[in-house]
């Protein structure tokens, strides 16, 4: 993993990291190397029912994500004294406490760097330093990227909620370098998250984008029927957990892919051009 | 206008029968009048596809005449459509993704009502049951 993570890094990208091993296979934490404990308890699943899954759960994109409850989470420790360190991923805000934590050292240990939060009606960031508050509601997705710059800058976006833009914070970064992240929820709370589409990079001028919500086919940047008919087809096969859509197709980001959804990305076909744009604007 | 059906349909029966294995869409300009322009649309089926995503810019100033379209659609498929910033966005969609019987389905005509130029096809696409895009040929 070291020697894999090495050559990556020299591209600036640390990695993504989902929960997925393919297409084709079941969910998976086996891509994040550190604290195995903790990721233990984490149910890593999604909306597909195969044999032996009997816990589906929403996930943001793709077909898998993770559930956490208190103490349980995933951690990764590929990052090396990261100086500067950006990072993405989606939560379900379905609990209340700490969803992610980037630390000095491997496995979640030393000097916190960058936590996020979610205490019921905001999102907060600790670590940085005069980072204002987001405000954020309960049992929604929202995605969240920041950038830590070791003493410098700080900067984190959140979208979610069906928001058509993402709102902005900044602070100062703590003096300190990356050494690991964990994801999941981390430390006490109540209630569970979900966790997905987490990637992170040493880049500090190339932004992680936002995955565009409603683009559940994933195959183009458009918004089309092909997303609408996608969307259908999970709807349709809900009670078999079958014809789970590859990409984002809850659209309305309430955690179910329903009606709702694919009454919202019609809406979004028959008013170009929209249907064009949505991916590559604000949405 | 008989003309025009018999024009179109013979086009289709044309183009099926030297693609039989593949999805067309054809679009047949029925050119311009005193009082606008038209076009039949055809769709040949190859039996995959569950919808249509059909989008014809419109003449500046048009307004659009679909009383002749969707009027005998395959049982389950509904049809929706809407005008936007000159634009004609058609959808015809099996809402359980069923798909379209094989063969030639004449879906009608697109008539206009004012306006000093053509309908222009600006987008076609073909749907499978679990959200691909299926490649389909357009006969213009």
């Amino acid at each position: 993993m070291k020697a894999m993570t090495q050559s990556i890094l020299a591209a600036a990208l640390l990695l993504a990291l989902p929960f997925a091993a393919s297409a084709q296979a079941t969910c998976t934490k086996n891509a994040w190397n550190g604290n195995t404990g903790a990721a233990t308890g984490a149910l890593a699943s999604g909306p597909e029912l195969p044999t032996g899954n009997a816990n589906k759960i929403a996930r943001y994109s793709g077909k898998c994500a993770v559930r956490a409850t208190t103490g349980q989470f995933v951690t990764d420790d590929t990052p090396s004294a990261e100086a500067t360190y950006q990072a993405r991923f989606a939560f379900y805000t379905g609990g209340s406490g700490k969803v992610f934590s980037a630390t000095a050292s491997n496995a979640g240990a030393g000097a916190e760097i960058v936590g996020v939060s979610f205490n019921g009606s905001a999102i907060s960031f600790s670590g940085a330093t005069g980072v204002a508050t987001v405000p954020a509601v309960a049992n929604r997705w929202y995605q969240v990227r920041f950038t830590h710059n070791n003493g410098g800058a700080f900067t984190a976006s959140v979208k979610g909620n069906a928001a058509a833009s993402a709102t902005t914070v900044t602070g100062t970064s703590a003096a300190g370098t990356v050494g690991s992240a964990s994801l999941g929820f981390i430390g006490a709370g109540t209630g569970s998250f979900n966790v997905d589409s987490f990637e992170s990079t040493r880049s500090a001028t190339t932004p992680i984008a936002f995955q565009c919500r409603g683009n559940a086919n994933a195959t183009d940047t458009i918004i089309s029927l092909a997303d609408r008919i996608a969307v259908n087809a999970e709807i349709l096969g809900t009670a078999l957990g079958s014809s789970v859509a590859s990409g984002q197709p809850d659209i309305t980001e309430d955690g179910l892919v329903s009606l709702g959804d694919r009454l919202a990305i019609n809406q979004i076909i028959l008013n170009p051009p929209q249907g064009s744009t949505w991916c590559g604007g604000a949405n | 206008m008989n003309k025009l059906i018999i024009a179109s349909a013979i086009l289709a029966l044309a183009a099926f029968s030297m693609n039989a294995s593949a999805e067309q869409l054809l679009f047949t300009k029925g050119g311009m009048s005193k009082s606008g322009s038209s076009v039949a649309v055809d769709y040949v089926s190859d039996g995959k596809s569950v919808g249509l995503q059909i989008e014809v810019d419109l003449p500046s100033k048009a307004q659009v005449d679909l009383g002749n379209f969707a009027k005998s659609l395959p049982k389950g498929f509904t049809f929706e459509h809407n005008v936007s910033n000159g634009k004609l966005v058609i959808l015809v969609v099996n809402n359980l993704n069923q798909p379209f019987p094989s063969g030639l389905i004449s879906l009608g005509t697109i008539k206009t009502v004012g306006g000093s130029s053509d309908l222009i096809l600006s987008k076609f696409e073909s749907v499978g049951p679990t959200g691909e895009i299926l490649d389909a040929e357009i006969v213009q």
